[in-house]
């Protein structure tokens, strides 16, 4: 029966065929699986990335053209308002209303310009902003704040401005809540990571339970910031008095 | 027949059936269902007792008792395929219509098939129930892929009952629809039987114990 | 006439300053505009300009560049900084680019005239900003000649000198009072810049403050 035979091997060859797509089609679905979500991760990642740098440039354009612009034409008042003093007998009160209006709106503009972009980060890099900011807002807040490190100087742009952002909303939160007397910042470049950490006598802030809540946006934004720079924050909860966190980013070099 | 090392073979097999069922029976009463699973937990209940229930009637009549098999073939045929429709559609949790237009039609060609049935074609019969079980079984678990990928976070499928479910039933029905299509017909060419038939049985073999290990990701020792 | 020119992007700020400047006795905006380029071909043609106040933060060219190439081209010409800025790292550069004075563009009209008339008198001018950022400078300038002088490195005279160019006396004046010519008062000062290697007499300061030559409070 060489027909019969004929069709029990064709029997065999078409039941191979179905088991063999049949196993492939399973062998795609897992593979593809984890190839699938990894490239989903990556594209929220990259969408975090973006939506951060681009939060960032619209910041320092604002924060330009504030500067530039207005202040310059404030001072441009005051020095006219000047001219006007020599040239004419002017009602002095109004005259010295004037002149305290327009510093005040200077003042007003620089605290607005410095606070959407720190005027050092771009120029300077991350350490002397942020001694500046502290200097700028630690007096009145009557914080003493350190900041040492142990040569931190070219760090990549857009993680230099996260870290500045990260910390300001630190130390933010301490001025608002912490009752905070001293604070001590420590920046440490070892080999191919970078470690900061964050030091104060205040009230202690359990970073993972206020995480949790509700209207914690300011704490999001931090570990979202820090994600998108491969950084990590740690609380060192075995501190008695006070608080201590520890920032972590690795592969500083490769950022 | 009895002679035959193929008759010892596909007796194996019953027993091979009757142990997965037991297991499976077992199983589903002795441990308890996990929290977030409990789904899946609850889908394969049908199988299981189809599983159960159906090995047992065959040890005990066919094997024991040598009633003809064919009545209860073409029944497992049914009966098989409202198990698996029904768990998918649980599985899935919607498609409402495409589930019962699968029953409905599968029914019809049962039904208006049972016309042309006779003890000698039966196996031939089955096939069609089979290819038919198969197309539809193929497009619940292309939905369930579709499922998978649509969900945010990674899970790892070796964790999913339902991916062995899914996995044990593809595998099963896509291997043996050549099998079940062309086996009767073999038979009747040649009077052999369980030569042709020996690819299914492994088959079944392999999806029984799919539907186990699922059943086992998805339940816990009872404390 | 002291002759004044001016630089600066922000026209409504310029004008205000030269309107500003206008009203100071015996000194006069000879020339300003928004482009450093032009100002240096400017100076290429004229070299009627004794002090010319530059913008630092420029879109074509930075203060700082141009502070170096105005200097190049003419070299007895005095330049004053003028910025929003203020910090540091602002006054660091301001130092490091050969210029002679820097005002913030807040200051108070009264500074600025100080300012102004310093440069033409002293050759320099530290305002109230550089004062108190002098000390850290003094730690923070680190490069180059890492030597440390003995007492005598500058001789005494050149101390009085240094002490009374801080009291912002003109070096007329400074003559008179240590009974010397005016000249030798010009060669103490070049002497005491080569010296210390600095690019101006603000260099000198800071570094007689540094190695306590000097003590801040001799600054005004």
């Amino acid at each position: 029966m060489g027909q019969g035979e004929e069709v029990v091997s064709l029997f065999y060859i078409g039941t191979a065929i179905m088991l063999f797509l049949a196993f492939g089609l399973m062998f795609i679905v897992v593979t593809y699986q984890r190839h699938f979500f990894r490239m989903k991760r990556k594209e929220a990642e990259n969408m975090l990335r973006v939506s951060l740098e681009s939060e960032k440039n619209e910041r320092a354009r604002i924060a330009a053209d504030l500067h530039d612009g207005v202040s310059g034409d404030l001072s441009a008042i005051k020095n006219y308002l000047s001219v006007l003093a020599k040239k004419e007998s002017v009602n002095q009160t109004i005259f010295d209303e004037i002149k305290e209006g327009v510093d005040a709106a200077l003042q007003n503009t620089r605290a607005v310009s410095h606070n959407l972009m720190p005027p050092l980060l771009e120029t300077e890099g991350l350490v002397p902003a942020l001694k500046n900011h502290l200097n700028n807002v630690g007096p009145k807040a009557q914080i003493e704040f350190e900041v040492i490190t142990n040569g931190v100087d070219q760090l990549p742009p857009l993680v230099a401005y996260q870290l500045f952002r990260v910390l300001q909303e630190l130390t933010t939160n301490m001025i608002k809540y912490g009752n905070v007397s001293k604070s001590e910042i420590n920046l440490l470049l070892e080999k191919d990571s970078l470690k900061i950490e964050i030091s104060d006598n205040g009230v202690p802030f359990n970073f993972k339970e206020n995480l949790a809540k509700p209207n914690a946006s300011g704490l999001k934004n931090i570990t979202s910031r820090l994600h998108a720079i491969g950084g990590t924050i740690v609380q060192n909860e075995e501190k008695p008095k006070g608080n201590q966190f520890t920032i972590t980013i690795k592969n500083i070099n490769h950022a | 027949m009895r002679n035959n090392i193929w008759y010892y073979i596909s007796v194996s097999f019953v027993f091979q059936y009757l142990l997965c069922g037991i297991l499976l029976i077992y199983f589903y009463y002795t441990r308890s269902p996990r929290k977030e699973l409990y789904n899946e937990f609850k889908v394969i209940k049908p199988f299981v007792w189809l599983m159960f229930i159906g090995e047992l009637y065959e040890v005990i009549f066919s094997v024991i008792l040598f009633v003809k098999t064919a009545y209860w073939t073409t029944l497992y045929s049914l009966l098989e395929f409202l198990a698996f429709n029904y768990m998918f559609y649980k599985l899935l949790k919607k498609h409402k219509t495409l589930y019962n237009t699968f029953n409905i039609v599968f029914l019809t060609f049962y039904i208006t098939s049972l016309f042309f049935w006779n003890i000698d074609n039966h196996n031939i019969v089955e096939g069609y129930y089979g290819a038919i079980e198969t197309v539809f079984i193929i497009i619940w678990a292309i939905l369930w892929f579709k499922d998978l990928f649509k969900k945010d976070e990674v899970v790892s499928l070796w964790r999913m009952p339902a991916f062995y479910y899914v996995l044990g039933t593809v595998i099963y029905l896509c291997g043996g629809v050549i099998p079940v299509l062309f086996t009767g017909h073999l038979f009747k060419a040649t009077g052999l039987w369980t030569k042709y038939w020996l690819v299914f049985l492994i088959l079944g073999t392999f999806m029984r114990i799919m539907m186990i290990i699922g059943l086992l990701k998805a339940t816990v020792k009872k404390p | 006439m002291l002759k004044v020119a001016l630089v600066d992007d922000h026209k409504l700020f310029r004008k205000s300053l030269a309107a500003l400047i206008g009203t100071f006795e015996g000194v006069e905006v000879v020339y300003e505009s928004d482009s450093g380029k032009d100002f240096l071909s400017h100076l290429k043609e004229n070299k009627n300009v004794d002090i010319a106040l530059l913008d630092i933060q420029m879109p074509e060219m930075d203060g700082y560049t141009l502070c170096g190439k105005v200097l190049k081209v003419h070299d007895s010409i005095k330049v004053l900084m003028i910025s929003q800025l203020s910090s540091k790292e602002t006054i660091r550069h301001v130092m490091q680019s050969g210029a002679h004075g820097f005002v913030t563009k807040n200051s108070e009209p009264e500074q600025l005239e100080l300012a102004i008339r310093n440069l033409d008198t002293s050759g320099f001018y530290l305002g109230p900003e550089l004062g108190s950022v002098l000390k850290d400078l003094m730690l923070y300038q680190q490069g180059g000649n890492e030597f440390q002088p003995d007492k005598d490195f500058l001789s005494d005279r050149e101390k009085e000198v240094i002490q009374l160019i801080c009291k912002g006396k003109s070096s007329a004046e400074i003559a008179e009072e240590l009974f010397i010519h005016q000249r030798t008062v010009e060669t103490h000062r070049q002497r005491m810049i080569t010296k210390v290697g600095a690019k101006n007499f603000i260099g000198v300061i800071v570094f007689a403050l540094k190695h306590n030559l000097l003590d801040v409070e001799d600054l005004s």
